[in-house]
């Protein structure tokens, strides 16, 4: 990078070279938030869904802090820059779910999500036009916000995906999509370790400064709902018609010591291949490591895997 | 004064019996005593060379005397004759022969300086013509109040020297003139040439009228629409250091320019948004002043006659922009010859050819393309793509000009320019695989006609254009296409004439077409605005959205301007007034909502822009200038969208004042001080409601201000040196609603200091330097961090809007040229080497992907730049 950095400095005057930063964010080196799972993975609003977080340590998992969860009440701001509305991150704008340790939090998606964060308008005052309604991400999808706190760690944000319906659409491609549409699922992530499945929390043993080839998978999918990358349709705002399209997988690696060649892989929604690999290289010295792997599938499904290895 | 030794000649005898051995001069004589010669007086005339000499054969005694004087190379008598008269009061250290003090003759040249004063009187001179048959008048006797007079001779010539500044009375008598008066203001130090176009009567006898016989008309004066304004010649600025031969280029070291981020070409003028600055070619509106990526202008060097920056406050016959103005004016090519040249240095190649066609018909043509990417792919791997954002670029002009008549011309040109970057970062991890695609295009085909008229100028330039916009971006899988494509039709109509002798009209029409469609998908903060609070480098937001709408804008502009001379010339008065109806179409109000049609808005912004300049010159060294402007912009095409922006945003509107004190320090060192203030109003900003209203993510309630002082201290082309030093404090500060705190605007630039400097050596070798400092811009810290848990990401939490700073840039620039005369032509080399201290410049603050470690992203480090240009 600095060779090349200096030679198109050379080449080129009004070019810039960027300073080497450690950037890696698979290790857990401090308290983290790693990951939340929604069950189900996608909810229409009024319905209750089961919120589970994984917390993590340079010791390993922290099932023992607890968490408390809450849902967003304002949008974010045109102009807010925060990743939230203000009134979220600073809690006087939040729908409380309850707190727990380790254990699952329920709660309901509200009801106007579809009109605070999705694409329904709102009404606007006596002789005002409608509302903005909330742009949708890339898969078509609109999601209710959250936050969830846990003692020593950064303010989490979490979202679930809900179920509403198209922005600007005909009638017609509004009853397509009602028809072929079907609410995401969450992923369902097997893990092999040196060509040997393991399950979650399973225990590895290597030698130290030895390579973990680590490849995490997810089954075959064809037709919603699955476990897997799953088909969906979308409305495609350049044609303004119903799409079909498949998820694109995310595969997160995280370690509390040695060190994960890359931190994130995955396969684009073009790549079929059910499957991303990784390696990770064990300290040099012996111990107790927790690798944790979290598959994360376009439409905000997730499945967390945890290995321990016992490098000898 | 300055002297050059000649080799020596021998004059001693061989000394006696010694072997026929040649002898040798062991040391060389010295001048002990010099006798300095004043230039003469006789020879102290308008036009004189600065520098003269004059070569002397000295016969130089065993002690040093000076004996005989003899010139060998003469420069007529006066000089000759105070060459000599100096040389010999002369005193040497005598020279040695073989070790032995000896006679000797030598070569000496005596050089003559010029040394410069302070001008006290004026200099008039002009051509009296028949008005009817535009013949010259001979024998006509012009005559000043101050009792000297002057016959014109047989071309209508007249001249006077040493004419005391302030108000003359000029008259004009002949054999078959009743004698005429008119008024003229002198300046002391400038050159008045004047034009006296004579009705002559019928011949006597032939009932003509008597006292009706002649009408007198002068033409206009040039008009100083700008009160402020910097303005450098072409020849001067391609010799500058920083330009690599690119006149334009001057315009990033004018004062109260910032000095943009590396790689931008953006034009920051006294803290105002770039696109808030607007750029014309002989009057005609162009998209850009440089390249992307800042390397180069749109417009070959050989093409620019001089570049004007007018920072604020301008004249009434430009508009529709709350920043200044860049005015280029192209050269007006009247040889005979062919002339062309080539170039080629580090960036890119480039060729121009002149043809003349027939006396009247001429022909030009310039083509420059960039390597720059060729160069890349040659040298370095195949990846550096991922990391640089590679230039390719492409312009030309041509031009066809031809001349109507003695005072009419008509002309045809073309520009275009076209730029391409692109940058790929393809990553395994799929948040932070980039891709990234920009194009850009436009073209302009205008014609110029000029003709003047009884002494009034006029001009039309009808034009007509394309530009072409877009950006194809990808991070992650977050997409981001902006696609504008707009057609523009133009007319600028003026007239300038003096209609008294104490009054100055200028009067026209500036009207503009624009016919835009435009296609947007992605991000509402991507790209980012003014006030967008963001991290460089960082992932845009995963919510999309799409339109495509179209907007119209026609904008019809008459204009007036008046030039008050008062008080003997001292003190000019120019109230202008421009009416600036807009009309905005948009082709659809509301985002698109299933089958129902699209309904379109339309709204016209009319009010009047009144501007004022007051400039008095106490005496002829000290200048006093005071300039208000209202000036008004529509909104911008990109901001008009349904879904991305608001399609009913009216103009914004600006005021701008200003106050300016120059001073003559020396005859050709200025030094100008000017204050301003820029007040803007109804700013489009983002929505700060948490539940914008539909179609209105946009909305104009943003508010700036912008104050500072800028000096500049000028030294013009003299003995070989000119260049300046010039500084600006600006503090531009921008609010997002009424009523809210204000802020610093992103393009706030505190202070910019840049000095620069070219002196010509003498033999075709120039050298130059150029020194900058300048504040880094405004950037909002981050003070914490949350976790996306969805996205797998950190997001940053930022504190007070802009309240920290990139931290400031230093560079020094250097520049050595030389001109090699050829058989054929000129060959002219330069180096430039940029960042001569090789000092780390931060032209960005960058976060690590958790934002918990911050560093700056670098300028490039010491570069030198070698560049070749053959000139026939």
């Amino acid at each position: 990078m600095r060779t090349a950095c200096l030679l198109a400095a050379l080449v080129l005057s009004a070019m810039a070279c960027r300073p080497d930063i450690d950037d890696r964010t698979s290790r857990v080196d401090r308290l983290r938030v790693l990951a939340v799972r929604a069950e189900p993975a996608e909810a229409a609003p009024g319905a209750p869904v089961k919120l589970s977080v994984l917390v993590a340590g340079p010791e390993g998992p922290r099932g023992d802090l607890v968490a408390d969860f809450a849902f967003c009440r304002d949008r974010r701001g045109l102009a807010e820059a925060s990743p939230a509305s203000a009134s979220c991150l600073d809690d006087t704008g939040i729908v409380a779910l309850g707190a727990s340790a380790g254990a699952p939090v329920t709660g309901t998606v509200p009801g106007n999500a579809c009109g605070l964060f999705g694409p329904e308008r709102s009404a606007g005052a006596t002789g005002e036009p409608s509302g903005r309604p909330a742009d949708p991400d890339a898969t078509g999808g609109y999601y209710q916000p959250g936050r969830i706190r846990v003692p020593g760690t950064d303010l989490a944000l979490f979202e679930v995906r809900t179920r509403c319906g198209l922005p600007g659409a005909t009638l017609e491609a509004t009853a397509d999509y009602g028809r072929r549409y079907r609410p995401n699922a969450n992923p369902a992530l097997s893990l092999t370790a040196a060509g040997t499945p393991h399950a979650d929390a399973a225990i590895v043993a290597v030698r130290a400064g030895e390579a973990l080839p680590v490849t995490a998978s997810w089954p075959a999918c064809t037709s919603a709902p699955c476990d897997g990358a799953e088909p969906y349709v979308a409305f495609d705002l350049a044609s303004r018609t119903v799409v079909d399209r498949r998820e694109s997988m995310l595969v997160s690696w995280f370690a509390t010591q040695g060190s994960w060649d890359v931190d994130r892989t995955g396969r684009t929604e073009a790549d079929a291949e059910r499957d991303s690999s990784n390696t990770w290289r064990a300290p040099s010295t012996p111990g107790s490591v927790h690798l944790w792997v979290v598959l994360r599938d376009a439409r905000g499904g997730t499945d967390v895997h945890t290995v321990r290895v016992d490098v000898r | 004064m300055l002297a050059l030794l000649a080799p020596p000649t021998l004059a001693a005898a061989q000394p006696r019996g010694a072997a026929p051995a040649q002898p040798r001069l062991t040391k060389p004589p010295k001048v002990l005593k010099f006798v300095a010669a004043d230039y003469p007086p006789s020879e102290r005339k308008p036009g004189a060379p600065p520098s003269v000499e004059v070569v002397l054969r000295l016969s130089i005694s065993e002690r040093g005397e000076v004996g005989d004087v003899e010139v060998v190379e003469s420069r007529g008598p006066a000089f000759d004759a105070a060459a000599v008269a100096a040389a010999r009061g002369f005193v040497f250290d005598p020279a040695e022969i073989d070790g032995v003090r000896a006679k000797i003759r030598i070569l000496y040249r005596y050089a003559f300086t010029l040394k410069d004063e302070i001008p006290t009187t004026a200099t008039f001179a002009g051509t009296v013509t028949d008005r009817k048959t535009k013949k010259a008048l001979p024998g006509v006797t012009v005559a000043l109040d101050t009792g000297v007079q002057a016959v014109t001779d047989g071309e209508g010539h007249f001249a006077f020297e040493g004419v005391a500044p302030g108000a003359r009375t000029v008259t004009l008598s002949g054999e078959r003139l009743t004698p005429l008066r008119t008024e003229e203001t002198f300046a002391a130090g400038k050159k008045l040439e004047a034009l006296y176009e004579i009705d002559l009567g019928a011949p006597p006898g032939a009932g003509a009228p008597p006292g009706d016989d002649l009408e007198i008309v002068v033409s206009a004066p040039t008009l100083e629409r700008r009160a402020v304004s910097t303005e450098i010649r072409g020849d001067e600025a391609k010799r500058l250091p920083g330009t690599q031969g690119d006149v334009l280029k001057v315009v990033e070291s004018m004062p109260g320019v910032a000095r943009s981020a590396a790689g931008s070409g953006q034009l920051i003028v006294w803290g105002a948004s770039p696109e808030d600055t607007r750029v014309y070619v002989d009057g005609v509106l162009v998209p850009r002043l440089y390249h992307d990526g800042g390397l180069r202008s749109i417009l070959a060097t050989e093409l620019v006659d001089t570049v004007e920056l007018a920072p604020g406050a301008y004249g009434a016959a430009y508009g529709r922009g709350l920043g200044g103005i860049v005015l280029v004016k192209t050269k007006r090519w009247d040889e005979d010859r062919v002339r062309s040249s080539v170039g080629v240095d580090l960036y890119d190649a480039s060729g121009s050819l002149r043809l003349p066609v027939t006396k009247k018909l001429r022909v030009e043509a310039a083509l420059r393309r960039s390597h720059v990417d060729t160069l890349l792919g040659a040298f370095a791997k195949n990846d550096i793509e991922e990391y640089f954002p590679t230039p390719h670029y492409l312009d030309g002009q041509s031009r066809v000009s031809y001349d109507l008549g003695k005072d009419e011309r008509l002309s045809l040109t073309g520009l275009y320019g076209s730029d391409r970057t692109s940058r790929n970062a393809p990553s395994i991890d799929p948040l932070f695989s980039r891709s990234e695609t920009k194009r850009t295009s436009f073209y302009r085909i205008y014609a110029t006609y000029e003709r003047t008229v009884d002494g009034a100028q006029v001009q039309v330039v009808p034009s007509f254009g394309v530009d072409h916009r877009e950006l194809d971006q990808r991070f992650g899988e977050v997409p981001t296409q902006v696609t504008a494509d707009a057609s523009r039709y133009a007319t600028r109509a003026s007239f300038r004439s003096r209609v008294h002798r104490l009054l100055t009209l200028s009067a026209g029409l500036d009207a503009e077409v624009a016919s835009t469609t435009l296609e947007r998908s992605g991000s509402i903060t991507t790209p980012a605005r003014e006030g967008d609070v963001r991290v460089f480098g960082a992932p845009p937001r995963d919510r999309l959205n799409r339109d495509t709408w179209g907007v119209t804008t026609v904008g019809l502009a008459p204009y007036a301007e008046l030039d008050l001379a008062l008080l003997g010339g001292t003190m000019h008065v120019v109230p202008g007034l421009r009416f600036d109806p807009t009309f905005v179409s948009v082709s659809r109000k509301t985002p698109v909502e299933g089958d129902t049609p699209s309904v379109g808005a339309f709204r016209e912004d009319a009010a009047l822009e009144p501007r004022l300049a007051v400039r008095f010159d106490p005496t002829p060294r000290l200048g006093i200038k005071a300039a208000y402007a209202r000036v008004r912009q529509p909104a911008m095409p990109e901001d008009l969208s349904a879904v991305f922006g608001n399609p009913s945003l009216g103009a914004a509107t600006g005021d701008h004042f200003l106050v300016s004190v120059s001073a003559r320090l020396f005859a050709k060192t200025t030094l100008e001080t000017t204050a301003f203030g820029l007040l803007s109003d109804g700013l489009a900003a983002r929505s700060p409601s948490q539940a914008p209203l539909l179609a209105e993510a946009l909305v104009g309630v943003g508010q700036g201000r912008a104050y500072g002082m800028q000096a500049m201290l000028r030294q013009e082309l003299a003995r070989g040196f000119f260049g300046w030093v010039s500084y600006s404090i600006v503090r531009s500060e921008r609010r997002d609603a009424p009523g809210a705190a204000y802020r610093l605007s992103d393009y706030d630039q505190s202070h910019v200091l840049t000095a620069l400097g070219s002196y010509d050596l003498g033999r075709g070798f120039e050298v130059g330097a150029r020194v900058r400092f300048a504040t880094g811009f405004p950037r909002t810290p981050v003070v914490g961090t949350v976790t996306d848990t969805r996205r797998d990401a950190a997001e940053p939490l930022f504190g007070a809007k802009n309240t920290e700073r990139i931290p400031a840039f230093f560079q020094v620039d250097l520049r050595v040229s030389k001109r090699f005369p050829l058989p054929r032509g000129e060959l002219e080399t330069y180096l430039e080497v940029q960042n001569v201290t090789n000092r780390s410049n931060p032209e960005e603050l960058v976060y690590s992907r958790d934002y918990r470690t911050r560093s700056t992203l670098s300028g490039f480090p010491i570069l030198p730049v070698f560049g070749l240009r053959w000139n026939l």
